[in-house]
């Protein structure tokens, strides 16, 4: 019986494999870790917008491919889209980023999440007041002076809290960069751990990297529902003044 | 209040006028303005008043284009509005409109909410808007509140930033959309008085209200508009005191 | 009468599964009695690939040959490279049908039967940039795959040049096509194939790298020793020699270290391999 224990102890927490992982799972996997997300959120962020601005579009022709974009990324595997881009680009010949991986990784990972992104957009966008809007018009304002002034600024305090949950997704999708092919310095926390994990033939380095993932999701998962229960809270009372 | 006198000048029965040419609207299957031909003559205050539903706030809303008419004209003095190609966001800084929600922008302060449109739409430097932006809160009795934001204040201080937001664009013509109907009633007064100084300053009005005191004194015609008509027109005393039709009869019964 | 119902059942199935046991009497003890469970790949043609639904390949075909002489049935698991000897320490796998490099580190996790072979790698890079050895390629990228014992030996002969791992041979082959990394070390029968399969690739050095074996679990020393066995006996009246002609053709000589391991194992027929096609 203590064995056994012994046995799945040692398989998954060895203390002596954890600690020997930890330094470059903090020093080269955390920064690469935590660089990929942002490039992939930035990428997601700004087609995100772009295509949360066509869904709303009163434009048919430009509505219904934005839809169709977010369906297809929204309904495909993440290994496969990465797979397809990150590999296919260059093979299709449009090396857009050289033979930086990073470049199509981001890319990919940012196509993915656009998609997502352009989703939680679109509701804030909607969740702005008519009323908010028409006086805006009304002053004189033009469709794009009122987005970038009113609804943006208004859209973006009720989107802030599904937009940073969507970003502990990306974190969690960056992992899959190491399908694309990874140099010894660029390897994220996954890769490391699973580099790791292989030559010790021990689990324990991929608990290592567990560990400060969940040190990255956990807190900013709560931190964000916080957040988000205080914007509703000030959203209710405030609409109860209002009327 | 400080900016009165200045408007005083023009003097009354020389503002623009807004003039509805047989205007008709309908949401979907619903006909909500049906022929309407109204001059509302400039520098003058004309008051609608009738039931819920009856279309009063559509035609207010038609005369900013929030809402387009499906056929029919309107003219502000003498440009049509609602031509081909009329240039809706240089009509609409002609037009002043006030919101029974007040809708003031709720991630702005007082001042920004005043003096955005002025930076944005008239270009002005920030400084320069803010000045005017200043000078209109003043107007309206709010000096000293500009760093606040709309959240902090009552609705009675909210609507008359809303009236200050329109008024900072110097319009020919303003629109007040039920403008007290969401007050505390210890709050109406301090609003319906800035709208009576401003109708005293010759500011051409449409005012949609169910304040008929406010209407008997303040407005140069009363309209009374009933299931997308207007049935009834006139000064206010002959409007309250000897009313024809018998719907407008049966309406004052139950408002007064 | 239930209680006695269930009693029988209870008691059956203690039977069957202390038959488990007892099966090891003549074949030696696996992970499941009577099986042997070996590890694939599915993409590392010719040594162990997946063809028509089903796994083949010069090593699938040996291990074949050893379970028979156990007397044990084969079942193909598909794993990827990285996953392997966690599997067989694991008990989740019995060995392994590829090319497995004996390192210190693994060594110290599993143990290895005798050599099915000498580890040779060889430089695939494209025949318009072609890559003539490893030494001298500084600032470089070559494709590796992920935690491939050659990781380690490649930075001790050439550390300028940049090693890029990869999960699977597919995925650095189509980098290497789109010019994502300048060159990829692979067995060097998965490398004949690979030039053969994609005309602008060219297979140049030849790096040895140790000892091939095939992994077993520390606590098997019976199936070890029986493996051993069944190996020293393929290797000895040419089951070993005819698969390796008629895996790699005659152009790949069989590693003459092999020979000296093991003494007796006949040479290839000179025309061997044309009879093999």
């Amino acid at each position: 019986m203590s064995e056994g224990f012994h046995r799945i102890f040692s398989t998954f927490f060895d203390p002596g494999m954890i600690v020997q992982a930890l330094p470059e799972v903090l020093t080269v996997g955390l920064p690469n870790t935590l660089l990929l997300s942002l490039f992939a959120s930035a990428i997601g962020i700004a087609l995100g917008l772009l295509v949360a601005a066509g869904l709303l579009s009163g434009y048919t022709s430009v509505r219904l491919p934005c839809r169709g974009y977010v369906d297809i990324l929204r309904g495909l595997p993440h290994i496969l889209t990465v797979y397809l881009i990150g590999q296919g680009l260059p093979l299709a010949g449009l090396a857009i980023f050289g033979g930086n991986t990073y470049g199509y990784a981001a890319l990919a990972i940012g196509l993915i999440e656009s998609a997502y992104f352009a989703e939680i957009f679109r509701a804030g966008f909607q969740s702005v007041e008519r009323g908010q809007v028409e006086a805006a018009r009304s002053t004189g304002m033009t469709r794009l002076q009122t987005m970038r002034h009113i609804i943006i600024p208004q859209g973006a305090r009720r989107v802030l809290p599904p937009l940073t949950g969507q970003f502990i997704l990306v974190i969690k999708a960056t992992s899959l960069v190491y399908l694309l092919g990874l140099t010894a310095s660029q390897r994220e926390m996954f890769a490391i751990a699973q580099d790791a994990a292989i030559n010790n033939a021990n689990l324990s380095p991929l608990t290592a990297a567990g560990l400060v993932y969940l040190a990255l999701t956990i807190p900013t998962t709560y931190a964000v529902n916080a957040w988000d229960r205080r914007i509703r809270g000030a959203r209710s009372t405030h609409a109860v003044e209002g009327d | 209040m400080s900016e009165m006198p200045e408007r005083r000048q023009t003097g009354a029965h020389h503002g623009t006028s807004v003039r509805f040419d047989r205007v008709n609207k309908s949401f979907g299957r619903v006909a909500v303005l049906r022929d309407i031909v109204l001059e509302a003559p400039g520098g003058v205050t004309t008051c609608i008043v009738g039931p819920s539903g009856s279309g009063k706030s559509t035609l207010l809303r038609c005369t900013n284009l929030l809402e387009r008419p499906e056929s029919g004209r309107i003219l502000l003095g003498e440009i049509e509005i609602t031509a081909a190609g009329a240039n809706v966001d240089a009509i609409r800084t002609r037009v002043g409109m006030v919101f029974q929600h007040f809708h003031l922008f709720s991630h702005l302060s007082v001042l920004d909410n005043v003096s955005l449109a002025l930076r944005k739409v008239r270009r002005m430097e920030r400084e320069q808007a803010e000045d005017v932006a200043r000078a209109k809160l003043a107007a309206v009795a709010l000096g000293g509140l500009e760093r606040r934001r709309p959240s902090d204040l009552s609705g009675g201080q909210q609507q008359r930033v809303a009236i200050a937001r329109a008024l900072a664009m110097e319009p020919e013509v303003m629109l007040f959309d039920e403008a007290t109907s969401a007050l505390d009633p210890e709050l109406v007064k301090d609003v319906l008085g800035v709208m009576r100084d401003l109708a005293t300053a010759g500011m051409t009005m449409i005012v949609v209200t169910h304040e008929m005191r406010f209407a008997r004194e303040v407005a140069g015609q009363v309209v009374f508009i009933d299931q997308g008509r207007i049935l009834e027109l006139g000064p206010p005393d002959e409007f309250f005191d000897r009313p024809r039709h018998p719907r407008l009869r049966h309406f004052l019964e139950k408002v007064l | 009468m239930i209680w006695s119902r269930a009693l029988l059942f209870f008691s059956f199935a203690l039977a069957t599964s202390l038959q488990v046991n007892a099966a090891v009497a003549d074949s030696p003890e696996t992970n499941v009695a009577g099986e042997l469970r070996v590890a694939y790949r599915t993409d590392d043609k010719p040594v162990s690939f997946l063809q028509d639904g089903k796994p083949t390949g010069f090593l699938i075909e040996l291990v074949d040959d050893i379970s028979r002489r156990l007397g044990l049935r084969v079942t193909y698991v598909s794993t990827t490279f990285a996953a392997m000897v966690p599997a067989v320490q694991n008990h989740q796998l019995d060995t392994a049908a590829f090319g497995v490099l004996v390192t210190p580190k693994r060594k110290a996790v599993v143990d290895f039967t005798t050599p099915v072979g000498y580890g040779q790698a060889q430089l695939v890079s494209r025949r318009n940039a072609p890559l003539a050895a490893i030494e001298g390629a500084d600032g470089k990228t070559v494709a590796v795959t992920t935690a491939s014992a050659l990781i380690p030996l490649l930075q001790k002969i050439a550390p300028k040049v940049t090693i890029k791992e990869f999960p699977n041979i597919a995925s650095s082959t189509n980098a290497l096509i789109a010019a994502q990394v300048d060159g990829l070390f692979t067995g060097n029968a998965t490398a004949g194939h690979l030039v053969e399969q994609h005309p602008e690739l060219t297979a140049t050095q030849t790096v040895e790298s140790g000892i091939n074996a095939l992994p077993v679990a520390k606590d098997r020393p019976k199936l070890l020793a029986a493996m051993n066995q069944a190996l020293a006996s393929a290797m000895k009246d040419g089951t070993f020699t005819r698969l390796f002609v008629k895996w790699n053709g005659s152009a790949m000589a069989i590693p003459q270290r092999l020979f000296s391991d093991y003494p007796g194992m006949p040479q290839p027929a000179p025309d061997a391999a044309h009879a093999a096609r």
